[in-house]
């Protein structure tokens, strides 16, 4: 397991917030846990898609340090396209300035999902 | 979830979801449950789904225990209820526990007798089922102890509602078996004293019809049930189940002494929640 200085991001932390950022200026600010995973894994070129354990826990504690914020989408969306419904998840401001500070302070550029379990 | 998740993700993501708050766990699930189904709705082969899901779980696993030890921290922080020191659990189980080196010797007996039945001279039906049946009552008595250590000590911790001691298992449950026992006794009595064999199975059967009635029950309480007292009760039951054969030897008379009191031990004790304050 990786371990964080205080008040930095971890890669995979930073990775999330880039990628829910890049569909924030795409024009949907919300993202689902697996759509997430894809673009993670098409930003570093990775073979394989970030683990569910690694991914969900660093979402929830994302969430809980106020980056990101989420909700369940509306369930009749889901049941007409006949899927499972999403929790949709959001960069909020404090989110997107903690990306901007990583970013400004040169985010470790050799991040590979599969590092941090 | 559904059989879209795939049997290794839904069964892990079942386990290590279990017992947290309602919230967290069905979080977690619909969650693990909606992103497989995204994964396995792209554009691949049935075989690589299964490979892709399969090992995405499994490289996750530490991340989900890691999630889970901080979610029960965090469960225990916000529970109303007090923290128990250690100790004072600690002398709620061995004060609970007394009769566990009788049972323990209850369960020798079972092996013992066990060997001594398939080592007795000719061949009968009775020497292939007689050793099942007793190294059957000997594992029962280990899985119950080890049922009720555990049970014990979540039990003892948490506080009885509304003020009131409350017991793992209820009166009329210990009255019931009582009344069995004492009426499989005196038939055991009777029909050995008379020489009559059939009376002598009537209290067998008593006994097998009592144990099935008694632990089946007890078993489906237990698996359906997240709520350790029911796991107690189970545990009371396997032990008892466990000392028949040493009930059965009456004539021997140390081995029933014994029994009987591994039977008044796990009657006497049931595991007791603490008083509310």
């Amino acid at each position: 397991m990786v371990r964080r200085k205080p008040g930095t991001l971890l890669p995979l932390e930073v990775a999330i917030l880039d990628a829910g950022t890049a569909c924030a200026r795409e024009g949907d600010p919300e993202f689902h846990g697996f759509a997430v995973a894809q673009r993670i894994q098409e930003r570093d070129g990775a073979r394989r898609l970030t683990a569910h354990g690694t991914l969900y826990k660093a979402l929830a504690r994302m969430e809980g340090g106020g980056l990101l914020e989420s909700r369940w989408e509306d369930p009749d969306l889901a049941v007409a396209e006949g899927r499972p419904r999403r929790r949709l998840y959001r960069v909020t401001p404090l989110g997107a300035r903690a990306f901007a500070e990583a970013r400004a302070a040169d985010a470790p550029s050799s991040f590979r999902p599969g590092l941090v379990t | 979830m559904s059989a879209a998740t795939g049997p290794f993700t839904t069964w892990w993501a079942d386990r290590y979801t279990r017992g947290l708050p309602a919230e967290v766990r069905d979080r977690r699930r619909e969650e693990i449950e909606s992103d497989v189904f995204e994964h396995v709705h792209l554009n691949l082969t049935a075989d690589a789904h299964r490979t892709s899901v399969a090992w995405r779980t499994v490289r996750g696993i530490p991340a989900d225990v890691s999630w889970r030890r901080l979610e029960k921290r965090a469960m225990r922080a916000n529970s109303p209820e007090p923290n128990e020191s250690h100790l004072r659990n600690a002398w709620a189980v061995v004060t609970q526990r007394w009769f566990a080196p009788v049972a323990v010797l209850v369960m020798l007996f079972d092996l013992l007798f066990a060997i001594a039945v398939i080592n007795e001279d000719g061949s009968n039906s009775g020497q292939v089922i007689g050793p099942i049946l007793l190294t059957l009552c000997a594992v029962a008595i280990g899985t119950g102890l080890w049922l009720r250590w555990r049970a014990v000590r979540v039990i003892t911790s948490r506080p009885a509602p509304a003020g009131e001691v409350r017991r793992a298992v209820t009166t009329r449950t210990i009255a019931a078996l009582l009344a069995i026992l004492v009426v499989t006794l005196a038939l055991l009595i009777i029909g050995v004293s008379a020489g009559s064999v059939s009376v002598f199975f009537a209290a067998f059967g008593l006994l097998v019809v009592a144990a099935l009635g008694f632990g089946t029950g007890a078993v489906v309480r237990a698996v359906r049930s997240s709520d350790l007292a029911d796991k107690a009760g189970l545990a009371d039951g396997l032990i008892i189940v466990g000392t028949f054969p040493a009930l059965a030897m009456f004539w021997m008379v140390i081995p029933t002494i014994l029994a009987l009191i591994v039977i008044g031990g796990v009657l006497g004790t049931s595991p007791k929640f603490r008083p509310a304050a």
